[in-house]
């Protein structure tokens, strides 16, 4: 859920909701997700952006199962 | 050689340790008016801290807006809420990573 918010939270369904539910999750806590995880898409990019860390600093392989021309297309 | 390297190795270090962002932010010590006040309380909100946390210094340019995303952190990510702040600090992690955003 945090990695489809994150790369591509257009692609949103509602099967996506009930799952969580499914889960036991309740929807306070999954807006509440929501929200941490769009909160740090503006800190990362503001960070980024300013230049906050070297960015080559990352230079390790992206996440797994993530490659560099994935995310939003 | 030697000297040469480790001179290197610590100016690199130092380097990124600086943090000067490549957007001109206001330095503490240069902050004056909005700024001034909004960095003062933050050292009053936070004692012990000697320097402001870089993301922070970032929003320097609009102090309205680094009081606001002080305050919303402060109410959303470090607190518990329906999420416990340890879950949330996992969440912003891999969204960090997942934004390749080393900082």
């Amino acid at each position: 859920m945090v990695k489809l918010i994150t790369l591509t939270a257009y692609k949103t369904t509602n099967e996506d909701i009930h799952r969580l539910r499914d889960l036991g999750w309740s929807d306070p806590q999954i807006a509440e997700a929501v929200y941490i995880t769009a909160l740090f898409a503006f800190f990362n990019r503001v960070a980024d952006a300013f230049g906050l860390e070297d960015p080559n600093y990352f230079a390790s392989p992206p996440p797994r199962g993530i490659q560099p021309t994935d995310g939003p297309t | 050689m030697i000297v040469n390297l480790e001179l290197g190795i610590v100016a690199c270090y130092f380097a990124r340790r600086l943090q000067v962002a490549r957007i001109r932010w206001v330095e503490e010590s240069e902050a004056t008016g909005e700024a001034a006040s909004a960095y003062a309380d933050w050292f009053q909100a936070n004692p012990g801290r000697a320097a402001i946390p870089g993301i922070l210094k970032c929003l320097s340019l609009s102090p309205d807006l680094f009081r606001a995303m002080e305050d919303l952190s402060g109410r959303l990510h470090f607190r518990d809420g329906h999420l416990s702040c340890r879950l949330k600090e996992m969440i912003a992690t891999y969204v960090s990573a997942l934004n390749q955003c080393p900082y």
